[in-house]
């Protein structure tokens, strides 16, 4: 490519091979029998598996509370940005996988791309500065409290995302990949958000790579899916 | 040379006239399409519209697939399968907004996903070698040299977009034949707007290397 912004004009000498198609259309397809889902089945299984992903999420904090050391551990700052970041990137995240757009095809892929970048590195970033240090003596000990935290992080975040996989099911017609990676970025900030709840260590690196992660592995699921299963 | 249903708008154009890219972006030009209106009715429920929605839809979504896929034959069952995809997913469609930049993003769908498909990708590549496909039907009077000339620019742009991979092939198909402005073809394609004129910019390069002096002396 020349130096410049490309003259699209340019284009119109192109000529265009199946100018003069004049071919009979083909014959309408048959339809399959019964009516397809009307919109407001469609906006009725979407709150149906967004209910039922909160009442999971519910259900993990409530059994977790058990723990009687885990009160002591929460800290009204630790509550404000351990619930409040992951819930920002979490609506964030929602209302760019699910905004109509314009013209129905949703929020533009670089407007997507830049959400689901932001959010998990909003978490890290508030995260680091607002948490205590980690005192772990060994590499050993963090990695497998980390672990620990991250594999019920996933449980959370896999049953969310099912859910709303199973609920947008070819439902994008556009940008599919990255609207279901946004749908990812969302599932994994609520788990980030429960685990603030569930989980009594609150050191910077370990919310940040114990809870935080699956923003980045909902996202990539997330985008996995999109290539097929959420696609019109 | 302008191929469209009757009623339907379109920026289509043929060989030796400009499109213009500089027009208002297609969801705002096709607000006044009949297919908006009877899309909205389709997609409220109402099956009787399926029949004229297809008669105004198909010409429009065969045209954009042919130029995708440059197989008469596999333009034709991609049309249908869209029109499947189109009736399964209606409820998706948002009230109001245009239906012709999200039929043709369904429509592209399906051929991506045909396009995956080891088989139907071998028949095509057998359809293209026997000859069956995309060789432009000869007028009567194809003695002219200018005919012959312009016949043969029709197969050098034909044989350059099979050649090309199919992101440039798309990107410079819905700006080009569609007459998608960039913002309209970006969304219907799920990318950047700079990605999608990069994409259609390269394509338009393949073809002026292809076509040489004849594009209108570019080179």
């Amino acid at each position: 490519m020349s130096g410049g912004p490309p003259d699209l004009d340019l284009f119109g000498r192109v000529p265009d091979p199946f100018s003069g198609e004049a071919a009979p259309l083909p014959v309408p397809p048959a339809l399959p029998p019964g009516p397809a889902p009307t919109r407001a089945q469609h906006r009725g299984r979407m709150l149906a598996a967004v209910a039922v992903a909160l009442l999971f999420q519910g259900v993990w904090i409530a059994m977790a509370r058990h723990r009687p050391t885990l009160d002591d551990a929460l800290t009204p700052g630790h509550l404000a940005f351990g619930l409040g970041v992951p819930l920002l990137a979490m609506g964030l995240a929602w209302w760019a996988a699910t905004r109509p757009g314009r013209g129905g095809l949703g929020t533009p892929a670089a407007a997507l791309a830049v959400v689901i970048a932001a959010a998990p590195l909003l978490f890290a970033v508030v995260m680091l500065a607002t948490s205590p240090p980690d005192q772990d003596a060994s590499m050993w000990a963090f990695v497998d409290r980390a672990a620990r935290c991250a594999a019920s992080a996933g449980v959370l975040c896999a049953v969310s995302l099912g859910l709303l996989a199973f609920a947008f099911r070819h439902a994008f017609a556009a940008a599919s990949t990255w609207r279901t990676a946004a749908l990812g970025v969302a599932c994994g900030s609520l788990a980030a958000a429960t685990m603030t709840l569930c989980c009594f260590h609150r050191e910077a690196m370990h919310v940040v790579v114990g809870h935080g992660s699956m923003m980045l592995v909902g996202g990539l699921v997330g985008a996995l899916l999109g290539r097929r299963f959420t696609r019109t | 040379m302008v191929c469209a249903a009757p009623g339907e708008l379109t920026l289509r154009v043929g060989f030796g006239e400009t499109a213009s890219h500089h027009a208002p972006p297609l969801s705002r030009l096709v607000l006044s399409d009949p297919l908006d209106a009877v899309m909205d009715r389709y997609a409220r429920g109402e099956d009787a519209a399926f029949n004229e929605f297809f008669r105004l839809g198909a010409p429009r979504v065969r045209g954009f697939l042919l130029r995708l896929c440059l197989d008469r034959g596999l333009a034709d069952d991609l049309t249908q399968e869209t029109f499947l995809r189109v009736h399964t997913a209606r409820g998706r469609f948002e009230p109001g907004a245009a239906a012709v930049p999200w039929i043709l993003a369904v429509a592209r769908n399906a051929f991506l996903d045909s396009a995956r498909h080891a088989r139907v990708r071998r028949k095509a590549v057998a359809a293209k070698s026997a000859g069956q496909t995309s060789e432009p039907e000869a007028p009567s009077s194809t003695q002219g040299d200018e005919l012959l000339a312009a016949r043969e620019m029709m197969g050098i742009v034909e044989k350059t977009l099979q050649n090309m991979s199919v992101t440039l092939r798309e990107a410079f198909v819905l700006i080009r034949f569609e007459g998608m402005s960039v913002a309209d073809a970006a969304q219907v394609l799920g990318a950047s707007e700079a990605a999608v004129k990069v994409r259609a910019f390269r394509a338009y390069e393949l073809l002026r290397e292809a076509l040489g002096p004849e594009v209108g002396g570019v080179k």
